[in-house]
């Protein structure tokens, strides 16, 4: 099982366990061709074909940048072996792409990688039927508009630019069904083909019509019952008559079953689930789905008849509680459809007319706690339910529109033992025979969701792992925490040979940490998908897992038209990089109100002298950076300045600085080791006394002083922020002083005017650095106008 | 602390907008050129009302109005904070300028030695943190309403101080920035007269200034005269005061056109090449070096843009990159004009519609604030040489004097000869003030 679809679909979130949608992953790329220029970070855009036939060998043409050293595909799923790729020329290479006889029809994801990176999520879909390409427009005006014949049975493809309508001619008997569906929105990763599908007689007559669907969001789908033997003509175009650059697209047509949902829309995992697909031209479709053993957020079932398969899933819920059916009439509390089952339950129906509602009577007992979960519209249902809970006198508790995105979500304490609804209806009271639904009542359940933040605005970028031979390499990993809490730590498995990483825990309360992985310099060139997981310190059992969003569609304003919540990770080993870079471990800690310097020194081939950039990957709650720094060109060492705020954690934390270069064709990304940095309260606090000066005068600033940590030696004290050519000597103060007095010289040019920009900063001796702190802010010293001044200005002025 | 939240990019609607039908239209029919120049004095005679304020003398003649769209950083600028924790100094440096104890970053070297010529404000705030409002409120001197479209300080000043030397008043290098550098409430025939492209560009020539190619003199008096034998016809058919109008409209367009003078304001390869050099051979060079050209011959207030500093992200890179095309070109400009005696009679005012947040974000960015910024005057009597106002040690709120919109469009207009207190009309009979409730700050001012 390979295909996934978008959970989130307006939600540009991190990803919840129990509405996501998981991609299959599996399998370890295993090719190998020798890597020609380095090219580090390679991006993929699209497969033209973006397809190809079960059982047969496709070649295809991958289309992106930095790919002069492309390797191979890393495929997901299971089924899809790349047995060949020829050498990249202009940012594309081809690939042969064996795809076996059991391969998962419709969606796969898939990843390039080369011998210095990997790219992109994209994705790729396997078909039941022959590749047709869309026959390339003639030439001369006669025959421009020519529809192209193709059998029942093919998958077309071929691009749309602006005005362009392909049409496309089928020769169908009377009763026999013609079913279109279209791979398009998903294909252009930057641009938005919002296609359309028209389907008439050869006389021009429009029989069925689709620009959008429940089934296939911006992609149309449609299927239609023939009223005569003759030749229909397929039309697909863009519905703004603007398609985009690329327009690229596959065309499903045959006489396949394409029902648009299904009923019930999932069971219990394990079981033989009788189902009705719905929607279909020739009808309800029964069938019986065996569902997985274990329990499945996002099942795909692929309706057949008379030998043929869509080539699309519809979408079922494997879950581990028992179903119940509604049957009608149920629009009310007192005919509610009734249950002896204990929860958790899973209701299903469908809101089969306008202004239906259904209802479903169950028990509870006082307190206990539960998720109310619709599921609709993340399987494809057109339904936009509106969930409510009702007593069993019909009085409504609690109400809910939206919060699992277009579906509904409650989180319900169940007040009193006793008898409860669950009502299901549409926002806009809408029904039909296909607006089915399925509401999951569920105890509340500890879960933890892991993935890699997006670091860079509407981009993939450094969303995989890839670790140069004998480097390190730097990831965020985001955790989000369901119904639970406490220091967790994270596992990776299914690493590459020679690959390690280095996690400190995450700590309560924290949802970012930085990760360092370590590739040893015998380690293979090779990529793979891997699995991290975040599990807690004490050892209580919390299921976790890789839940990675990828916008495949995106655009400007973060709402994507198509995301991808992946279930791996992808790691890969590169070639070597250029540079290794160290952090120089800090003997001391960090105090509140202080800063500090981090030193990275940089190891460099000798051919390399480029300028690397540096950050500071996370920052610990309260810790601050200029958010890059550098090491110059030609230079071995740089510092990353940090700052501590005077509310930073009193902590331990795990940092690293990662370090960039332009290799000439791309950016390589490493990092220093995962350092400890440790976060204190602060040694000295303590007031300015305020005080003025005449310009060109002395006088003593007193500066009182709260010792709050005692500290051995003697620590210098500095007052910062004096006004223009006003100087103070440093002082020495020890931890018993309780003040010190600054002997303050104004020049006779020092502005005059109230200053309140005063501070001390302390330097306070620690194993043979010093630790910085501030502390004062805002001390006020006035200048005042000298008396000599004054007079010789009234001089001048007689 | 001010309730003022920092927008990032995701949070302001302008960065997702998409022209509307509307805005379109303006574009094609006012944005690409401004307007044709017929239009341009036709339209212009239209308000003249004056409710009997007495005018302040002006200082000024004239006014360049340097703008830098997408909120420009105080702290990478004008305004760095070499003491403050690294997430608020942000990653660049500071240099020592020729005012005593004044710094500005280490990008504004050549500025730094005209630092005696001008003065900056580091106390500008406002509270509209969005692109548009933002905008609005640096061109207008006014917060927006939903009720009324302002004029540009440029069409006010259009309005009030009308053409010189056959020039039009109001001209933007290289386009109208955006829609609240238009005429507002005020006819149309205020709002600017754009260069319609780029002087840095090779090739540049503004449009509308020279006959077609292949267009004789004669063929144009030829022109000329069927298009007067139209208008005399329409006159023997119907009375109207814009009929009777028209001519002097045409006669200004033509004088324009056919005026050497005039049309030689808008000829950049007049410049000496040493001259192009010295303020930079890209837009910000080029088009001040423009500006000054424009007001030296007569316009009265040039706006132009330079630059994207919308910088969310990689703030180093962004300064690094844009920074030291316009320190260049500002310290030429402002040197160049001293040297011909026009900086006293020329203001240059380098603005922007806010200021960036105090701390680098996470992208090594700074998101938008308006809270407290700089901007910097120099020339038509403004001080020579002063630090107006101050942020807080962080760059988070105003320390001292804060500037109000309102009180430096009031102090603008009071160099240029104009009583801000003045009320224009706006439809509906509504009188409005220049300024509303703008004070002059005399500390501003030499």
């Amino acid at each position: 099982m390979a295909v996934s679809l978008p959970n989130c679909w307006r939600k540009p979130h991190p990803p919840v366990l129990r509405k996501s949608v998981i991609v299959r992953a599996a399998g370890l790329a295993s090719l190998a061709l020798a890597a020609s220029a380095h090219a580090a970070s390679p991006t993929l855009s699209h497969f033209v074909p973006a397809g190809g036939q079960r059982g047969t060998k496709v070649e295809v043409i991958c289309e992106g940048g930095r790919l002069d050293d492309a390797k191979g595909l890393l495929f997901f799923g299971r089924g899809l072996e790349v047995t060949s790729v020829s050498e990249a020329a202009g940012g594309k290479f081809k690939a042969k792409i064996k795809i076996a006889p059991d391969a998962a029809l419709g969606e796969h994801t898939v990843r390039v990688w080369t011998a210095t990176g990997v790219g992109d999520l994209r994705t790729f879909y396997v078909t039941p039927f022959p590749l047709v390409k869309e026959a390339d427009e003639a030439k001369d005006a006669a025959t421009k508009d020519e529809p192209q014949v193709v059998a029942l049975g093919a998958t077309v493809w071929g691009s749309i630019q602006g005005e362009d309508v392909d049409r496309f001619v089928v020769e169908a008997k009377k009763g026999q069904r013609i079913s279109a569906e279209v791979v398009g929105v998903r294909l252009q990763p930057r641009e938005v083909f919002d296609s359309m599908l028209t389907l008439s007689k050869a006389d021009g007559t429009v029989l069925a019509e689709n620009d959008d669907s429940s089934l296939l969001q911006q992609d149309p789908v449609l299927s239609f019952v023939a009223p005569e033997d003759g030749k229909y003509t397929l039309a697909l175009k863009d519905s703004t008559n603007a398609a985009p650059g690329s327009g690229r697209y596959l065309l499903h047509v045959g006489s396949f079953p394409r029902p648009l949902t299904v009923y019930p829309a999932g069971g219990q995992a394990g079981e033989q689930l009788k189902v009705a697909y719905l929607g279909d031209a020739t009808g309800t479709l029964p069938a019986t789905v065996k569902l997985p053993a274990q329990p499945d957020p996002r099942f795909p079932s692929f309706a057949e008849q008379n030998g043929q398969s869509a080539p699309s899933p519809n979408w079922l819920r494997a879950s581990p509680f028992p179903n119940v059916l509604e049957a009608e009439p149920n629009n009310d509390a007192a005919t509610a459809t009734p249950t002896d089952k204990p929860l958790p339950l899973s209701f299903n129906g469908v809101v089969g007319a306008k202004g239906d509602i259904d209802f479903f009577k169950f028990a509870a007992k006082k307190d206990q706690e539960f998720d109310v979960n619709i599921f609709a519209r993340r399987l494809r249902s057109p339904l936009d339910a509106v969930l409510e809970i009702y007593d069993e006198k019909g009085n409504r508790i609690q109400q809910n529109d939206d919060s699992g995105g277009p579906d509904s979500y409650l989180s319900w304490k169940v007040p009193a033992d006793g008898n409860f609804c669950v009502a299901v209806k549409d926002q806009l009271g809408r029904g039909g025979p296909i607006f089915t639904y399925r509401v999951e009542l569920t105890p509340k359940r500890p879960e933890i969701a892991v993935w890699l933040p997006e670091m860079q605005q509407n981009s993939q970028e450094r969303q995989t792992i890839v670790v140069p031979k004998g480097n390190r390499y730097a990831s965020l990993v985001k955790i989000k925490r369901d119904n639970t809490g406490g220091d967790l730590n994270l596992a990776a498995s299914e690493l590459l040979p020679g690959v390690t990483m280095n996690a400190g825990p995450v700590l309560n309360g924290i949802d970012t940490v930085a990760v360092v992985f370590e590739a040893t310099p015998e380690a293979t060139v090779a990529a793979r998908t891997f699995a991290l997981v975040a599990k807690p310190t004490d050892g209580k059992p919390v299921e976790s897992r890789v839940a990675h969003p990828v916008d495949i569609v995106g655009n400007g304003n973060n709402t994507p038209y198509y995301r991808i919540t992946a279930d791996k990770l992808a790691v890969a080993v590169a070639e070597e990089a250029p540079f290794k870079i160290q952090l120089v471990e800090p003997k001391v800690p960090v105090a509140q109100s202080g800063s500090m310097n981090l030193r990275v020194v940089a190891a460099r081939k000798p051919d390399f002298k480029g300028k690397i950039t540096l950050a500071l990957l996370y920052s610990p709650p309260g810790i601050g950076t200029a958010g890059s720094a550098e090491i110059k060109e030609g230079e071995t060492e740089g510092v990353v300045p940090i700052s501590a705020s005077g509310d930073a954690q009193t902590k331990k934390w795990k940092i690293t600085v990662v370090g960039s270069a332009d290799s000439g064709k791309g950016a390589v990304w490493v990092s220093t080791q995962l350092a400890d940095l440790e976060v204190i309260a602060p040694f000295v606090g303590g007031q300015i006394a305020r005080t003025f000066v005449d310009q060109g005068d002395k006088t003593v600033v007193t500066v009182k002083l709260q010792q709050k940590v005692p500290f051995e030696g003697k620590a210098k004290i500095s007052l910062l922020g004096l006004p223009n050519k006003v100087t103070a000597a440093d002082r020495e103060i020890t931890k018993d002083d309780t003040e010190v007095k600054f002997e303050v010289l104004a020049d006779k040019t020092s502005p005059v005017a109230r200053h309140s920009t005063l501070f001390c900063q302390v330097a306070i001796p620690q194993n043979g650095e010093a630790i910085l702190q501030s502390f004062a802010q805002g001390g006020v010293l006035r200048i005042d106008p000298a008396s000599v001044a004054k007079a010789e200005l009234k001089e001048e002025k007689k | 602390m001010s309730d003022i939240k920092p927008v990032t990019w995701l949070d302001d609607p302008a960065h997702f907008r998409r022209p509307s039908r509307r805005e379109f239209l303006y574009a094609g029919l006012v944005g690409g050129l401004g307007l044709t120049l017929g239009d341009f004095f036709k339209l212009q005679a239209a308000q003249n009302a004056t409710p009997g304020i007495v005018a302040p003398t002006a200082v000024a003649k004239s006014l360049i109005h340097i703008f830098m769209p997408g909120g420009w950083s105080a702290q990478e600028t004008f305004d760095p904070k070499p003491y403050a924790p690294i997430e608020y100094r942000g990653p660049l440096g500071s240099i020592d300028t020729k005012l005593d104890g004044v710094r500005f970053s280490e990008f504004l070297k050549d500025t730094a030695k005209i630092a005696d010529k001008i003065t900056v404000v580091r106390s500008m705030t406002h509270g509209e943190a969005a692109h548009e409002r933002g905008t609005h409120n640096m061109f207008t001197g006014y917060r927006p309403s939903p009720a009324l479209q302002f004029p540009s300080m440029g069409s006010v000043v259009s309005h009030e101080l009308g053409s010189k030397n056959n020039l039009p008043p109001y001209v933007c290098v290289p386009n109208m920035p955006n829609e609240f550098a238009g005429s507002g409430y005020l006819s149309t025939a205020h709002g600017p007269f754009s260069l319609g492209g780029d002087p840095a560009s090779n090739g540049f020539a503004v449009r509308d200034l020279n006959m077609r190619a292949g267009i004789t003199p004669e063929r144009f008096d030829r022109r000329r005269n069927i298009l007067s034998t139209v208008d005399a016809h329409f006159r023997t058919l119907e009375k109207s005061d814009a009929l009777d109008a028209m001519d002097s409209f045409y006669q200004a367009a033509y004088s324009l056109v056919s005026s050497e003078s005039a049309r030689e304001a808008f000829n950049l390869n007049a410049e000496a090449e040493a001259t192009r050099d010295t303020y930079g051979r890209n837009e910000a060079g080029q088009r001040m070096l423009m500006s000054r050209r424009l007001v030296e011959a007569g316009v009265r207030f040039v706006s132009m843009t330079y630059g994207g500093w919308d910088m969310h992200a990689k703030i180093q890179d962004g300064i690094t990159k844009s920074l030291p095309p316009f320190d260049k070109a500002y310290a030429a400009l402002i040197n160049d004009l001293d040297q011909r005696g026009l900086l006293d009679s020329t203001i240059v005012m380098v603005t922007s519609e806010f200021g960036r947040t105090p701390k680098i974000n996470k992208d090594a960015g700074r998101d938008h604030w308006p809270r407290v910024f700089s901007v910097a005057f120099a020339g038509g009597g403004f001080k020579r040489g002063q630090v107006y106002g101050s942020s807080d040690p962080t760059g988070s709120e105003p320390d001292a004097d804060p500037l109000s919109v309102e009180n430096m469009a009031a102090t603008v207009y009071h160099q240029l000869g104009i009583a801000p207190e003045k009320k224009l009309m706006a439809p509906g009979d509504r009188p409005i003030d220049i300024v509303r409730n703008g004070s002059v700050i005399a500390e501003l001012l030499a």
